[in-house]
């Protein structure tokens, strides 16, 4: 065991029931951890022909160097394979008390390939690793299946992910749950498991991570701690989560949507948090402890932050937080994607209202927006593939096709992955969806340009707008070097801000922070402080450059595998849906969206940063030569 | 009356980095086997429940007595526990004695695992992010029921089994 990582990478084949530890150290100079090991690993074990649910597919959680640390944030584990979703790359991050306790048994990555015959879990307890059969947990949600491998164990203190009855039934917006709120629930990684005959993977460490300069990591996390806690926002999120912030956010962007109805004004997060808080919870080594947790008798239990409080109420003109919640309860039980269901329902919505389909399609029942009868049965019938459920459950472009009737027109959806509803799709943002290896990625949000348009709405004439904006033009000239970069109405600079945020939040994917720890909530943790602190834990210099360096290593790596995937240039697009959906006040502002012209200049833009082929959109030999990523190169064939 | 981390476990968001500091303080290394304070969770229905327990350095130490060789002694009232470890022979008494299970016995090591208040200025205590632990200076006439209530938590919330003693969890 060196400093900072357990070492090993754990390999469990459920097909033959072997099972072999690699040590990891052959990957750590180059790739560092986290997501980046994962992608390596996935890059050279699967293939083109591999179909996502084939046996060939591997699932892999993988943690980062400073995760089991007592680093602000440094929770994080990376859930990785060939997605159902997009027949790409597969990726979906989830905090909670997986990632540290895989440490302390000694594992930094666990590889899941095969298949079992029939329905199994895994324990893992530091050496000691058994596949167990699952028939008796088969069928249970995420809340029951980890007290009862728990109480099978006899270990209380297990941790646990398991699939619920949308995974089983390989559902590709299944997700991966703790239970308590976390969830590795975009791409369709709980299908993957559910085709391996995975019910769920039960971990317990007890040997620990060594560190080794561990007085000055700890006086480091101490003034880290306080600067954190100086931040702007901290004391709001400590005390609320997001969820405050959160519901001025959603106000802020549909005065860009500016399609809600007036309902809507009526929600309040925040009075729905003071009126129903059970506890705050966080995840391992957080100080911001996002959770909100409820236990609404009648209703639900359970935890939940941020976006879903948007996707099942705004995003479906429903301004009732009790739907919300009790829709929200169900997906986590019957482990669904939150927020795929809620663009499902949006999109036979939208039909609905386009005479495209009636309630003659969709068992009886009128999808009307904001209709609690249309949107209450719709977690179980996805999750169970009951009724229309069964033509969702295998993705919304392959319903759009059965439906036909141009259905296929009113997906909001990149790369077959359905899109947050209430992203405004400004330029950065649908450069930043269409670029995306996952489809859309949420953590990515290049903030000046969205806060530019806020002011672009609200200004009285160009010179108030442009006074309005002047320091966010100041700031695009020091961060990516191009004033314009912040007017929303340019193409111009988009791309370096785009390709600025994924630094960020590369950077926190290979080290295992959770990336609410950076400056997308104002928080403090960058570069050169993951840095320092890989210095201190592993006793040998770590230089920001570097760990920058192995982000844009790792990015090019994502591309390389959806481009073995068969992926290129004409794949990075967004659905139609995403044009024209700028309509502040009712009222058309294609200044501030985007034209196909458009996003094809963005895309030049970004693949010359990225030093990418322009025709193709993958990486030139030079480009991952210079990041020594030759030999996949190599496995490309360039 | 001696000073004891007190606990305010409704603020506990059960991040445990309380115990890797504990760990990381005492012996280099993250691991919650080693810390001296534990975060005691229930997972249950898609709820947390957590409750750091740590040595509430009772003036009549159940530990205290229950040890055989005195490897647990005071020097003088008012003065933390001291954990001598080569005095120890490992016997798991004092874990079974103590009402919360504030004191574990290493599951390789089988050493002892006790909080000595890292000399009068607990390490958990600035890096805790909820401000559930605070260092206060014991009454006595409360001494008794600090550990106890701690016990009637764990009991209430019927979380006693989750306690790691020795051989437990």
């Amino acid at each position: 065991m060196g400093y900072l990582r357990g070492g090993k990478i754990l390999r469990i084949n459920l097909t033959d029931g072997k099972v072999r530890c690699d040590p990891v150290d052959p990957y750590a100079e180059r790739f560092v951890g986290g997501k980046a090991i994962n992608l390596k690993i996935l890059f050279d074990g699967v293939g083109q022909e591999t179909k996502p649910l084939d046996p060939g597919n591997l699932l892999l959680f993988g943690t980062g160097p400073l995760v089991g640390t007592p680093f602000p944030g440094a929770c994080r584990v990376d859930v990785m394979a060939k997605s159902p979703v997009t027949g790409a790359l597969g990726d979906s991050g989830m905090g909670g008390y997986l990632g540290a306790e895989l440490k302390f048994a000694g594992y930094d990555h666990l590889v899941i390939e095969g298949r079992a015959e029939k329905p199994v879990y895994l324990s893992i307890r530091d050496d000691q690793v058994e596949i167990r059969d699952a028939s008796a947990i088969w069928g249970r949600d995420t809340y029951e299946t980890p007290a009862m491998v728990r109480q099978e164990l006899q270990d209380l203190a297990a941790k646990v992910v398991s699939i619920g009855p949308a995974g089983e039934r390989l559902v590709v917006y299944a997700s991966i749950n703790s239970g308590t709120g976390n969830a590795a629930a975009r791409t369709g990684l709980g299908a993957v498991m559910g085709s391996k005959n995975l019910k769920a993977v039960a971990v317990r460490g007890r040997q620990g991570i060594k560190v080794a300069r561990p007085g000055e990591f700890l006086e480091g996390c101490r003034n880290l701690l306080v600067s954190i806690q100086q931040a702007r926002f901290y004391h709001d999120l400590h005390e609320a989560g997001l969820t405050r912030i959160h519901d001025r956010e959603m106000r802020a962007l549909y005065e860009l949507l500016g399609n809600a109805t007036g309902e809507c004004e009526t929600i309040c997060e925040g009075e729905f948090l003071k009126n129903h808080l059970y506890n705050r919870v966080g995840c391992f080594a957080c100080p911001v402890a996002c959770f909100d947790s409820y236990n609404i008798p009648g209703v639900g239990a359970g935890t939940v932050k941020c976006s879903p409080y948007g996707d099942l109420t705004w995003d479906l003109q429903n301004p009732d937080l009790m739907l919300f919640w009790k829709v929200f309860v169900e997906c986590q039980r019957y482990g669904l994607d939150a927020r795929s269901l809620s663009n499902a329902i949006a999109w036979l919505m939208e039909l609905n209202e386009k005479g495209i389909i009636s309630s003659r399609d969709t068992d009886g029942r009128d999808m009307k927006w904001g209709s609690p009868e249309a949107i209450l049965p719709m977690a179980r019938k996805i999750s169970y593939r009951e009724g229309i459920g069964e033509l969702l459950a295998d993705g919304l472009p392959a319903a759009a096709s059965k439906i036909g009737k141009g259905a296929e027109d009113y997906l909001l959806i990149t790369k077959g992955s359905p899109s947050d509803m209430h992203v405004p799709p400004l330029k950065t943002r649908a450069l930043a969806s269409a670029v995306s290896a996952i489809g859309e990625d949420a953590q990515i949000q290049p903030f000046l340009d969205s806060v530019s348009a806020r002011r672009y709405v609200r200004a009285k004439d160009e010179a108030s707008f442009e006074e309005a904006i002047r320091r966010y033009k100041e700031r695009a000239e020091k961060e990516v070097g191009l004033k314009v970069a912040a007017d929303p109405r340019v193409t111009d600079g988009k791309a370096a801000l785009v390709r600025q945020d994924e630094e960020r939040t590369d950077l926190a994917d290979i080290t295992g922070v959770c990336t609410w720890m950076t400056s997308f909530i104002g928080l403090p943790v960058d570069a050169a402080v993951m840095a320092d602190f890989m210095t201190l834990g592993l006793g040998t210099p770590v230089q920001a450059e570097a760990l920058i360096d192995t982000g844009l290593r790792m990015h090019n790596l994502e591309r390389a595998f959806n481009c073995k995937c068969g992926l290129t240039r004409k794949d990075d697009r967004v659905s139609k849906g995403y044009y024209d959906r700028l309509r502040p006040q009712g009222k058309l502002m294609p200044e501030l969206g985007f034209s196909e012209d458009d996003l094809e200049k963005m895309k030049d833009d970004y693949y010359q940063i990225m030093g990418w082929d322009l025709q193709t959109g993958i990486p030139t030999r030079p480009t991952l030569e210079k990041l020594g990523l030759a030999d996949v190169a190599e496995d490309l064939g360039l | 009356m001696s000073a004891f981390i007190s606990v305010n476990h409704s603020v506990c968001t059960g991040c445990r980095t309380c115990e890797v500091v504990c760990s990381l303080h005492h012996f280099g290394e993250c691991n919650p086997e080693k810390s001296a304070i534990r975060v005691v969770r229930r997972e249950k229905g898609g709820l947390v429940f957590s409750l750091p327990l740590v040595c509430q350095q009772c003036e009549q130490a159940f530990c205290l007595e229950a040890c055989p060789t005195e490897a647990i002694r005071r020097e003088n009232q008012g003065f933390p526990l001291l954990f001598d470890r080569e005095k120890c022979t490992e016997c798991g008494m004092c874990t079974e004695a103590c009402p919360a299970g504030c004191l574990s016995l290493d599951q390789q090591t089988h050493r002892l695992i006790a909080c000595d208040l890292c000399g009068g200025r607990p390490q958990c205590i600035p890096l805790c992010h909820s401000n559930c632990l605070t260092l206060e200076n014991g009454d006595e006439t409360d001494d008794p029921k600090r550990v106890e209530r701690l016990a009637g938590i764990l009991e209430a919330e019927g979380l006693t089994e989750n306690v790691p003693r020795k051989g437990g969890q």
